[in-house]
Order: structure tokens, then sequence, then C-alpha cells
């Protein structure tokens, strides 16, 4: 670019430089995304859930069978939404890892052991399956963010990072998720604006110019570093690199008008203190940011950590019918069966809110929910041994048409199942049929019946 | 049931190991196949899979039959080829981020609530090369950068040198950039790179300099440049070793010991080349930055992490049975850290393990039976060598490893193996089912039936008499003496260590450890984990060698740091 000569010149030529590529950065985002993956409702959705640290079998045992059932104990508030939901029991998490506490969340979300250090870090190996689905093109279309991972808490000692890490973006590369609402909320509703007025403001459209200079600037210094980085380390900064791009693209879809159904949460009210103290409140507005979210089409996978494994979470400060002063994790280790009804149900009863706010929110044809699949599980069955047999899993929602729900589908016998083959049955209804899932030493083939 | 103060229940828990992270060494041998339903843990649910299928492992698995020491101690021969750090990149932290971007443009701003998701500040060593920046985090970091460029860049700003209408005179921007810059990226800037972001201002640039000054600090304090530190020396260096570039060692000292980019003096060394040139430089610079208030302080919080004291915070205790803990436990923390202060500026470290120094406020000086101080604040007290020598029988470091009522005895054992020895065992196998021995059990009850049992006791031998010598400790770190009349029994039978034997309380244990060429090994390969960011700290030899020296010094822990600052280590990197 030739020296300016004087002030005016150089007016022009910043914003004539830009030329067609900037008069795009303020047009809004108008290419609708058509739902052309079911034509009955929505795209389809995945979220996947957890709470940690396993059940205690005899406070979730179902009664009944096949579409005549009943919930156990401590899933009773999931009973009104019976009928947009599968149970499923006597699945295990089927592998060897040394923790089993990390080594369960691995097992659970990439199918396969993972890396073990000898002390307190088990990591994945390969990505899980979340990012497998975020990772297909078809699936994710041209949504802002390909994947999103969130968290109600994240307090557990250092030493124990990897108990925080549900999703892996491939061998040794975490994702963890974030929990703070505010962050959550600037970041994934940023740019979205409920009035067309606005996506033509000249601020707003200074803000994207000036961003997208800086960010030429930024993928260069990025190139530049990327030649020098060692081999070892190409993963690692590769995603520094996607995630630079990412920003850029996403300044293009900055002033998008919203779908039926959108609308950005209210964030005056967001915690910002302890999540440990205030889980319920960090609970809330993530499980609200989730919801618009999906209805913004702003994502369509998303896992959200209710609590690191090994919850030091203390119910007993929101809940003071709780009887003991141990956390989560001790009461299960204490078999405080008073403890662990309370706490799971306080769960149930969160999740059930979620799905009944999302059978309740616009979408296409229909609501939310019925293009959803929610899926519910943990990364211990029995927490109180650390025990990775008869894992309990709920999933809800129609996943557009492709899951027949009101069922209990029970699995509980001498043989074990592996949570491999309920991924396997995933990957079918989200359009992506694969045989296997992680290690096809642990697959049986798809659940039989979902 | 009534509880009874100081033998407090413990109710059994189902697996012999309990704890967030457990990890076993043991000569144990699991069985195949499934296991009687009559599981007592489970009764009255006799089709709980759980305990019908047994353990999920299918093959009979045999382990190592002792701790292993972390780092493998080879003899002579094998010394002869150093294994070095591999070169890398690494995130700063976000206390690191913080202080740089304070050391660029003065103030933290907006920049004091980027949060690194998943990672917080209690570790010894920061995972500064397996955290990613990724666009949550770029999203982070891009906010903070706009809203401290927003409100520096004015025309006026100080931080711009150059008279506001500066557009012909190019020189003073191309200057500008050059320092402001290349003080963001700890290095000087190639010709590229200044230009690039030159082109930068002038996009910005309209009426006046304040819109390009504001691009080009949005920029820098975003570039990858100034958010990761890297350690790789010499572009197109050749396999084998490299040393880091002046600029590399300046940022990787000062990063290690204040958390902070260099200041003026380190920025100047760097730029004559004498921290390359000269090993000396460094132990002079590093005893500079040692001998400043930030940089004792930092060390002093370097071995809290080390001593994992920070997780008390999170450890409250039965308000029924302590009442009175609520008072001490934020001073817990702070009284460790003058005792550790003490230890580490006043000569020999290996008096960590057993100083009868503690420092008291009038509560922590109750619950460890000292006279009361007459100043409020905390005041330096001896206490009763046969009940208290050093660090780990300090309160923070015994209500750190206590439940809400009991002292965790497989949780202190294993911080000895691990922390105090750096040995590593290997964790249990899930699904490990075994026969509960009923409700109600002592810690002690618990972990006597672990020693009858094959399955349990393979591992825990070298774990649970560790454990056990802390018996005269409650959850809070008070002293008893003896439980309901019987005076307690706290020793224990030590094996796989260089003082094997029988102990007969923590406090010989502690003199065992303040004498052991095992535990002095461990502070070297701590303290060189710690300077390198690394958690597999340097190699047997080079241990050995730092080890050796650091006895016949005298353990002083601040020459042992210096002499890290000039190792090969810190200094050189294999290139692959």
């Amino acid at each position: 670019m030739p020296n300016p000569t004087n002030s005016k010149q150089h007016r022009r030529r910043f914003l004539g430089g830009l030329g067609a590529a900037g008069a795009a950065f303020v047009l809004p985002f108008l290419q609708r995304e058509t739902w052309a993956q079911t034509g009955v409702s929505g795209p389809q959705r995945l979220l996947i859930l957890q709470s940690p640290d396993g059940r205690a079998y005899e406070l979730w045992r179902p009664t009944g069978s096949g579409a005549d059932f009943q919930f156990g104990p401590t899933m009773q508030p999931f009973e009104p939404l019976k009928s947009k939901a599968v149970l499923i029991s006597g699945l295990d998490h089927l592998a060897d890892n040394p923790e089993p506490h990390c080594g369960g969340l691995v097992q659970w979300m990439t199918g396969m052991a993972g890396n073990f250090d000898g002390s307190n870090y088990t990591s994945g190996k390969i990505p899980s399956v979340d990012q497998l689905v975020a990772t297909n093109a078809a699936f994710v279309g041209s949504t802002r963010f390909p994947s999103l991972q969130m968290a109600g808490d994240m307090t557990t000692e250092d030493g124990d990072r990897s108990h925080r890490y549900l999703s892996w973006a491939g061998n040794n590369l975490p994702l963890p998720g974030e929990f703070r609402p505010l962050e959550n909320y600037k970041r994934i509703f940023e740019g979205i604006t409920l009035a067309p007025t606005n996506a033509g403001s000249t601020q707003a459209n200074r803000t994207v110019l000036e961003r997208k200079s800086v960010l030429d600037l930024l993928l260069k210094d990025a190139a530049r570093m990327a030649a020098v980085v060692p081999i070892a380390q190409k993963d690692y900064f590769d995603a520094h690199v996607e995630g630079l791009r990412s920003l850029e693209r996403n300044l293009s879809s900055m002033g998008s008008s919203p779908a039926a159904g959108c609308s950005s949460p209210d964030s005056t009210q967001y915690p910002t203190g302890n999540s440990s103290e205030q889980f319920p409140a960090y609970m809330k507005a993530n499980l609200e940011i989730i919801r618009l979210a999906f209805a913004c089409d702003l994502t369509r996978v998303i896992t959200f950590m209710s609590s690191p494994t090994t919850s030091g979470l203390r119910h007993q400060t929101w809940n003071p019918a709780i009887p003991n002063t141990e956390d989560h994790h001790a009461s299960s280790h204490d078999s405080l069966i008073p403890n662990l009804t309370a706490i799971n149900a306080w769960y149930s009863e969160r999740l059930a809110e979620l799905v009944t706010a999302l059978s309740q929110t616009a979408d296409g044809a229909g609501s939310l929910l019925d293009s959803m699949l929610v899926l519910y599980g943990s990364e211990l069955g029995d927490g109180r041994e650390h025990s990775h047999r008869n894992v309990p899993f709920v999933l809800f929602g129609g996943a557009g048409g492709k899951l027949a729900t009101g069922r209990y589908l029970n699995f509980v016998d001498n043989q074990p199942r592996s949570s491999n083959d309920l991924w396997i049955s995933v990957l079918g209804i989200l359009g992506m049929p694969t045989t296997t899932v992680g290690d096809p030493a642990k697959c049986g083939g798809p659940v039989p019946g979902l | 049931m009534a509880i009874q103060p100081n033998l407090v229940f413990f109710r059994g828990i189902a697996l012999c190991s309990l704890g967030a992270i457990v990890s076993l060494g043991c000569s144990t041998q699991l069985n195949q196949g499934p296991r009687p339903s009559e599981n007592p843990a489970f009764s009255g649910n006799p089709d709980n899979p759980a305990s019908v299928h047994g353990d999920t492992s299918p093959s009979v698995r045999t382990m190592a039959t002792s701790p292993a020491p972390v780092v493998t101690l080879p003899s002579g021969a094998q010394c002869a080829v150093q294994a070095l750090p591999t070169r890398r990149i690494g995130k700063l932290t976000d206390v690191r981020y913080r202080n740089a971007v304070k050391d660029l443009v003065g103030t933290e701003g907006a920049a004091a609530t980027v949060k690194t998701p998943g990672v917080g500040n209690d570790l010894l060593v920061e995972p500064v090369d397996s955290v990613r920046i990724d666009g949550g985090l770029l999203f982070q970091y891009q906010s903070a950068a706009e809203s401290l460029a927003a409100a520096i860049a004015t025309a006026q700003s100080p931080l711009f040198p150059c008279a506001a209408n500066t557009l012909i005179a190019d020189n003073c921007v191309e200057t500008w950039i050059g320092a402001f810059v290349g003080r963001a990226f700890r290095r000087p800037l190639q010709a590229a790179e200044i230009a690039d972001y030159k082109a930068l201002f002038e996009a910005g640039t309209e009426a006046d300099a304040a819109g390009g000054v504001k691009l080009v600090v949005q920029a820098a304090l975003q570039s990858p440049w100034f958010l990761y530190a890297t350690e790789l020396g010499a572009p197109g260096a050749p396999p084998g070793a490299t040393q880091l570039s002046d600029d590399e060692l300046a940022a990787q000292l000062s990063f290690w010991l204040l958390d902070s980019p260099p200041d003026e003096q380190l920025r100047l060394a760097a730029t004559a080349g004498t921290l390359s040139s000269d090993p000396m430089t460094l132990v002079t610079e590093a005893r500079r930055l040692l001998a400043s208030a930030p940089g004792k302080a930092r060390v002093v919080d370097a071995l809290s992490n080390w001593f994992q004291l920070k997780g008390v915070l999170s450890k409250p205790k039965d308000p029924v049975l302590f009442p009175n803990f609520p008072q001490v436990k934020d001073s817990l923390l702070p009284a460790a850290g003058a005792f550790l202060d003490e230890i580490t500026w006043s000569g020999d470290f290996m008096n960590v393990y057993t100083s009868t120094a503690a420092f008291v406020d009038p509560n922590l000086a109750t619950l460890v039976g000292a006279p009361a101080p007459a100043q409020p604040g905390l005041t330096r007290v001896s206490l009763p060598a046969t009940e208290r020598q050093g660090i780990l029988t300090q309160p923070a470091f015994l209500a750190r490893f206590g439940t809400p009522t009991e002292g965790q005895i497989v949780q202190r054992g294993l911080f000895v193996r691990r922390e105090a020895l750096c040995q590593k065992l290997s964790p249990p196998p899930p699904g490990l089912d075994v026969l509960k021995p009923g409700e109600g059990l002592t810690e002690r009850q618990f972990a006597d039936f672990r020693a009858t049992q094959v399955a349990c006791a393979g591992c825990h031998t070298f774990i649970d008499p560790f454990g056990l010598m802390f018996s005269h400790y409650d959850t809070t770190g008070a002293y008893h003496e003896s439980e309901m009349g019987t005076p307690i029994d706290a020793s224990g039978v030590v094996t796989g260590t260089d003082f094997d034997g029988t102990l007969a309380n923590a406090v010989e244990l502690s003199q065992k450890l303040s004498q052991s060429a095992t535990a002095e090994g461990c502070v070297v390969t701590k303290m060189f984990s710690w300077g390198l960011s690394r958690v597999q700290s340097a190699d047997g030899c080079t241990i050995e060698k730092f080890r050796q020296s650091f006895a016949m010094g005298g353990h002083r822990l601040d020459a042992l740091l210096t002499d890290i600052a000039a190792s090969d280590d810190f200094r050189l990197r294999v290139v692959e």
C-alpha cells in the first residue's frame, strides 16, 4: 500500500480498500439455513449432559418394561416427560482405565481407554463422539459454532484436571467447558441482533471492519509462528489458527435475523461468584443459554458437564434437607443414601425443567425438542464402588423423527454391554451411520430396539 | 447414633481406596469372572449388576511389586548422554498474561476477567504446553484487547511518543512499533513484522493517530507472539542441542520467578547477549529476582502448591465436632506461608520437615496448644518437638487432607509417597469388588481391614503406614495424645524407602525425611519441574548431580534455584 500523503486520501483508502468484501460485512446475515435435514422440524441437534459420580442403582431402578414403565425414585421428575423419553439400563463403560473417575469420562465420551500419566491425569486418545458430530459438515451446516462445551461448575483441585474434561478434540487435546454464564452469553450471542434496524449501525460496522483488519494481521503472525512450532505441537497450535479463522468467519454473520423461538437470554442477573456456592444459579443460567443457543441455531452440538467427576459440591448449601455434611463424592463413597437421593433427584429436576422448556420452544413446524437428541448420562454406574457397570442413561427428544420415545430398554443381565453401542445408535440416528465407535473390541453393534 | 469426641465414625466404603485421585502400586492379582451376588453392600438389590458381574477387567493382572521413582536414577555410563527438554511453545498462564498486559499498557483493565477454562492456579507445575488456545479463549483475549485499546489509545496517549499528526515522519511510527510491539513479543521484530504492523497502523489512522494506535495495541495484545512464550532457540538449528535465545532466557527466568515479563535490567542483559554467553549472568539475575519481595513471595507460593495446601480452603469440617474451625480456617495458609518463608530463606531447606517453628494468631494458638500471643496477627512460637516437626505436622497440611470428620489416612500417605519421595504408584482398577467390612468404622479400623485383604494390601502396605503415622492429628490438625483414654498408636512399618523400618509417628517420619537422600532428590526433582514447567522434570543423572551439590552446600534452596537457572536443562533444548 503506497504511503498516504494526506489524511483525506488515507480515509478513502481505508474504507475503499476493503471494497466488496467490506460491504458484505455490513449486510445482515440473510441466508437462512433451510431445514433440509428432516423437513418435519428444525435441523437435528445433539445435547449431551453429564451429572457426576453415577447413581446408586436402587435409587434409579425403573419398574415395568417397554412402553409400560415407571421411573425410579431419583428420576421421578422425568415422569411427566415419559412420552418423550427413552430410558436405558444395563449399559457399561467397558475399558481398562487405571483411574476410574477420569477413565470413566474418557471411556464414555470417546469409546476408548485413555492415556494415563501414571499419577492423576487421564486424557482421551481420540476425539469424543460430540466432536465426530461437530466435524460433520452436513450436520452443522453453517452454524456459528460447530460445537460448544459448557459446564455448571469446574471446582475441583488442579491436581485432578482431567476430572473437568468431557469433550476431546483428539489425542490429549481437551475441550474444557466454560462455566461462567456471562462469558458464555457474550461469546455465543454476540452478533445476534433482534431489531433489524440495528444491523446497519455505523459503530457496529466499524467494529467489524477493524476486527477484520486486526484478524488479518493475527493470522499472518500465526502463520509465522506455525512455521517454527515443533512438529510435536502441530495439533496444539492448529487449534489457535482454527480459532482465529472461526472468529473471522463469524464476522460475516454479525447481525443475523432471529428464527422463531430465538431470543437473546436475559444476562442481567447472572451469578459471578463461586460456582460451588451459587451452583443453582449457574445451572439455571447456563441451561437457558443452551436452550436459546439451539433455538437461534447458533450451534447444533453442545456438551454440558454439570460438575466435574468426584464432585466436591456440597448440595446442603442450597438443599438444607440433606442431613449429612459430606460433599457429593464423599456421599457416594460413604453410601449416604439420603444425600444421594436428594442430590440425584435435584439433578433430575433441573434436567426435567430444561427438557420441558425445550418442548415449549418453537422451532420450524414443531418444538425444539422434536428435533433434538438429548442424552443424559454419567461417567460412572454405581459411584459407591467406582463401578462402570449399568450406567444410567436417559434420552429425550424426537431427533427429527428418528427416535421413538416413551420406552424403557432394559439390558440388565449377566453380560457386559458397552456404552459404545449407544453411540453407534446415536450416530446412526444423526445421519452418520457407523459400525464401531472408539475401540472396536468394545463394541457390540447398535443398541437393539433404539 | 451418638458421635463421641475424638473418635469419629467413618462409614465404611465398598472400595479400599477412596478419594479424588487414588493410585496404588501393588502386587495384587485380580480374579476373573463374575462374583456371587450376595454382596452385603447391596443387600436388598440382588439384581444389581455391579455385584453380579464383578470386575470388568477380563484378565488376571499383576502390577509392579513396589513403588517406582518418578525420575529413574541410572548409573554411571548411562549419564554420558543427556536427556534435555524438547523445544516448545507454551501458553502464558492467566497470571502471566495479566502481568504481561500490565507491563505493556500500564494497566490490567479488562484482562482481569480473562480465565482459561478448566485450569486453576494450585499446581506447582503449570501445564503450559498442554493447555491450548482455541476459539473460546481467543474470544476472551479479543474482548479484553478491544476494551483496553479503546481506553488507552488516544492521540495524547503516553504510550505513543509521536506527534498526533505524525503521518509524514514514518520513522517515528516505525520506531514506536518496533519498541512497543517488540516489548509485547519480548524480542526484536523482523522487518516484515514491522511492515505489517505499520500497515495496520495506517489502516486505522484517520483524522489523527489514535485509530492507528488503537489497532496496533489491539493486535499486539492478541498476537500469538504475546500469548505464548517460546523455547525454540535459533531458527533453523540442526538436530541436537540448541541454546535458547537471550530473549527467551530472560522471559523464561522472569516468568518462572516473578510470573512477569522481563524487567528493564533483564532486557538490557538480553540485548547485550550476556545471558547466553555467560551462565553466571543467569545466576546473578536469578539472585536479583529472588532477593525481591515478589520473588520471595513467588517461591513461597510455589512451595505452598507443592505441598498442596490451597486445597484446605475447600475442606470444611463438621460444625458440631469442630465448631471453632471457621475461626482458624483463614489463618491456615498465611501461617503455613510464614513457616515456609522462614525455612526457605534461613538456611537448610530440609528443616522444612523438622522445624518446630509455627506462626500463630490467638485462634491458631488454641488449635496447636501454644500460649495465646498478646498481639493480633501472626506470632512466631516454637511447638513441642515431640508433637510437631515440620510442614507435615502443620495444621494447613493436616486439615487439607481431612474429611469433615477425620484425617485421611490414604491421602496423607499418598502425599508422602508421591510428593515427599517422588515415587509413583498406579491406581486401583475400576470396579474392584470387595466385601464391605461393615458400617461405622474409624479410619484406623478400615486401614486394618485393608491390611487383611489380599486385593487391598498389595498396594496399601506402601501407603497406609505413612498415613497412620498421622493418627495423633485430627482433621483440623489438632494434636491428641490419646483417644477415649487409650494412648494413640501412630506407629507404622515403612517399606520401599531409604529408611525402611518401624517408625513411631509423623515426627519420626519427618526426621527420616529430612535425612533421606530420596527426599533430597525429590526436592531437586520438584524444583526442576517447577523451573522448567515440565512434569517430567530433568533426567535422573542431572537430578542426582544436583542433589549431591544441594546436600554438600547445606540444602540452601536459593542456591538450588540459581543453579537450576544456569543448568543445561534451563538453557538448552534438544532439536528433534
